[in-house]
């Protein structure tokens, strides 16, 4: 079961199973969401330095349908470490990271070879793949203080489990 | 991308549509620096490129869509563009700004502005990414309205896009048509829109992947996040965030300067039933905002009784006083409606309502017969008959044909006493406030430089609070301050006002952006002399199309001078022209302008505009020293 997880991973899940870590990962309130897009460019800014919201791990959607509008939202659930992210890749570059307090997904760039396999095994489409980024864009909580709820001036993200 | 460091990405895109050709410019660094964006480049662009008596719909003129250095980036609220033509509405300079996803699309595809020439024969639309621009075939788009085009285009191209179309109103080339973005978003009041329907572009749209450069990222997310603070930690936010430019209905109330009946009475008795409280409370489904923005305005509402339950539409203030009590309708539900079908035909909400109402105050006047009207009765507070007289307008129906040039042009074909009762300046209609009884904000129609709008100098509320009936220098100071700041600095950096004017943002915010995001070190004075240069400028292009000025073109609708007031607390007021002429001729003055309106020649010197001058001196135009 474990064998496609990263060698970190069965202490991990032996504290998740514990109760000792619970995966937390952003949720976004619709109902406070503007669509204003302040979370991915700080999303970016914290990840890549650049000014450039299409690199952030935090997707907003503005659905528009003749009926009506509304705000969704796409990012990493933080499935654990049986994700199927992690089982899809095949050099095993993704793996399941903690840092004490906080349980999320990672990956090891040496090991990446941008087969994107992960994107497309990704239930939630919340794993992107940028023009100009060699590797997959995804959620890492930024190591435990998400900017972007940080910045929602709604205050529509949160950290849920 | 040569000298420019950060905040432009340094490329103008050129699309012939009369040929197909595409074409890439270099921004250079005297449009980049003296210029800066937005207003700026839409105004020197034209200048330069557009001859004089360029007939406004014809291959002949052009579209500029600009953004700012500001645009598209953390700054709060600078999700704008700007989009800029030779007005078919006015036969003068015309432009507006509209809240889209458009402008950090355009950025992150590698472009700054667009100018548009030439028409294409068959329906067409741009689509923009790093990797290309087409001019893409929209036949299948063309007669669907705004909703059902974006829909179609989010389908296409995907929903991550930034996205301007026009609607039936503009292809059928209805004189105040405009251009509308994500469902609600309206920009380009005087007929921006119909310029675009006549050179057949269904729409603009554009996806970007790129970085916008920034000199100094981190000071500006910084400073980003400080102004950010301070703007929600003022004590309006709250109520700004719940009811955004719709409380400005109870105030408008209050202050005697809510249009009802076409600007008759000054005050609405059902008010309440299309307020701000009652939108907040009752109406209103989900906030919308801009990109970028931290404080969002769009009041997403949905129609709960009647017959038109369920329908929904983006309110606004201006919206709910042109369409409700300027036509003396006390529903929500209707308002709604009539937003809704602006929206979706395209069609300016202002200048909609203004025409229904000023058609329906002839009618009752007796001035235009039911035969003009196609056997329609016109009355006020219907709603039944004011959705028909709109899609009169649209189709071109009867009356409709004559009312879809805008009132001026109509009240000129009517005649007789109806020029009298005609609510605009320059030929574009005047936004929602009434003016009967405070001077400042009636300057500031009078010498807006698009025709009555009130992006540049919204005074009304600082003229209440210092004293409506005063009229001194002050208020021509403050209504030059004003233009500066919301129709210069605020357009050239084409990022939004309302942090400003709502929640009283420290402006020195915004040089610090600048600085942090161009590397360039600009003092608030250098914007407004940009801004007043641009405001010269754009007296120069009007002046270059007309051949002469007269300060007549100046002058608020006749109807202030003439009609008073008919109920209220300001019945029987009305503006006195002596008390208009002297701060006329005080802003003249202020502004370095003569008699009439024409710039001075020193003051086009002291902004560096000789070209204008000798181009000016060529038409035969007398300037003063």
């Amino acid at each position: 079961m474990l064998t496609y997880a990263d060698h970190n991973s069965l202490p991990n899940l032996y504290k998740i199973l514990t109760g000792e870590i619970m995966p937390k990962h952003i949720w976004v309130d619709a109902t406070r969401c503007s669509g204003c897009k302040i979370c991915e460019q700080i999303c970016a800014k914290t990840h890549y330095n650049a000014q450039n919201p299409s690199k952030a791990a935090l997707k907003i959607h503005t659905v528009f349908t003749e009926e009506k509008i509304w705000h969704t939202h796409s990012v990493c659930q933080q499935c654990g470490p049986n994700a199927p992210c992690i089982k899809a890749c095949p050099t095993g570059a993704l793996y399941w990271e903690t840092n004490g307090k906080m349980a999320h997904l990672a990956i090891n760039l040496d090991k990446c070879e941008g087969h994107f396999l992960c994107v497309s095994a990704c239930p939630f489409n919340a794993i992107y793949r940028h023009p100009t980024i060699g590797n997959p864009i995804f959620c890492d909580l930024c190591g435990g203080e998400p900017q972007c709820m940080r910045w929602c001036p709604m205050g529509a993200i949160r950290l849920v489990e | 991308m040569g000298e420019l460091k950060g905040g432009w990405v340094g490329k103008i895109l050129r699309v012939d549509l009369s040929k197909g050709n595409i074409k890439e410019q270099e921004v250079s660094k005297e449009l980049a620096y003296e210029w800066i964006g937005g207003r700026g480049w839409g105004v020197k662009i034209l200048w330069d490129e557009l001859e004089a008596g360029t007939e406004p719909l014809s291959p002949d003129n052009k579209i500029v869509i600009a953004t700012g250095p500001l645009t598209g980036t953390i700054v709060p609220s600078s999700g704008k563009v700007v989009v800029a033509a030779k007005s078919p509405l006015t036969g003068g300079y015309g432009d507006g700004n509209i809240g889209t996803h458009l402008g950090h699309m355009l950025k992150m595809s590698g472009y700054d502005a667009i100018i548009i020439e030439g028409a294409s024969k068959k329906p067409v639309y741009l689509w923009i990414t790093p990797n290309g621009v087409e001019i893409k075939d929209a036949s299948h788009l063309w007669g669907k309205n705004t909703i059902e085009t974006e829909i179609i285009l989010r389908r296409d191209h995907g929903n991550d896009i930034g996205a301007i179309v026009i609607g039936p109103g503009a292809e059928n080339l209805v004189k105040f048509s405009v251009v509308i973005s994500e469902y609600g978003r309206a920009g380009g009041r005087p007929g921006i829109g119909t310029v675009m329907g006549h050179k057949k572009l269904k729409a603009v749209v554009a996806q970007g992947w790129n970085d916008i450069p920034m000199v100094d990222i981190d000071a500006a997310y910084e400073l980003a996040y400080e102004a950010r603070r301070y703007l929600m930690s003022n004590p309006g936010y709250r109520k700004w965030i719940e009811q955004g430019t719709m409380m400005t209905v109870e105030w408008s109330q209050e202050a005697g300067v809510l249009p009802t009946h076409n600007f008759t009475d000054g005050e609405f008795e059902e008010y309440m039933s299309i307020g701000g409280e009652t939108m907040a409370k009752t109406y209103k489904m989900l906030r919308k905002g801009c990109f970028s923005c931290p404080m969002p305005c769009g009041n997403l509402s949905i129609a709960r009784f009647g017959k038109f339950e369920r329908t929904w539409a983006e309110l606004d203030y201006e919206n709910v006083g042109m369409l409700g009590s300027n036509i003396g309708i006390g529903s929500m539900d209707a308002v709604i409606k009539l937003n809704r079908l602006a929206d979706e035909w395209g069609v300016d909400t202002i200048s909609l309502g203004s025409v229904i109402a000023f058609a329906i105050e002839l009618y009752q006047r007796g001035i235009i017969s039911k035969k003009q009207t196609g056997g329609l009765e016109l009355k006020w507070s219907d709603p039944d008959t004011a959705i028909q007289l709109a899609e009169m307008i649209i189709k071109g129906e009867a009356i409709g044909k004559l009312l879809a040039e805008g009132v001026k042009k109509a009240a000129e074909k009517i005649g007789g006493e109806a020029p009298k009762y005609a609510i605009h300046v320059k030929g574009l209609e005047v936004s929602a406030y009434d003016c009967h009884a405070a001077p400042a904000m009636a300057l500031s129609y009078g010498t807006s430089p698009i025709g009555a709008h009130h992006k540049d100098a919204w005074v009304i509320s600082w003229e209440m609070k210092y004293g409506r009936e005063k009229v001194d220098k002050a208020k021509v100071d403050k209504v030059i301050e004003f233009q500066r700041i919301r129709g210069g600095l605020f357009e050239i950096l084409t990022v939004c006002r309302l942090p400003w004017i709502e929640l009283a943002l420290d402006l020195e915010y915004y040089p610090k952006l600048f600085k942090a995001i161009t590397g360039l070190d600009y003092a608030l004075d250098r914007f407004y002399f940009i801004a007043d240069k641009i405001y010269n400028l754009m007296r120069a292009f009007w002046i270059r199309e007309f051949g002469h000025w007269k300060r007549e073109y100046d002058y608020p609708p006749r109807k202030w001078f003439e009609v008073p007031i008919s109920k209220g607390m300001l019945a029987g007021r009305k503006l006195s022209k002596e008390d208009y002429d002297r701060l006329l001729d005080m802003y003249y003055e202020a502004r370095g302008w003569d008699k009439n309106g024409v710039p001075r020649k020193s003051t086009l010197e002291k902004f560096g505009l000789t070209d204008v001058i000798a181009v000016l001196e060529k038409a035969g135009i007398k300037l003063s020293e």
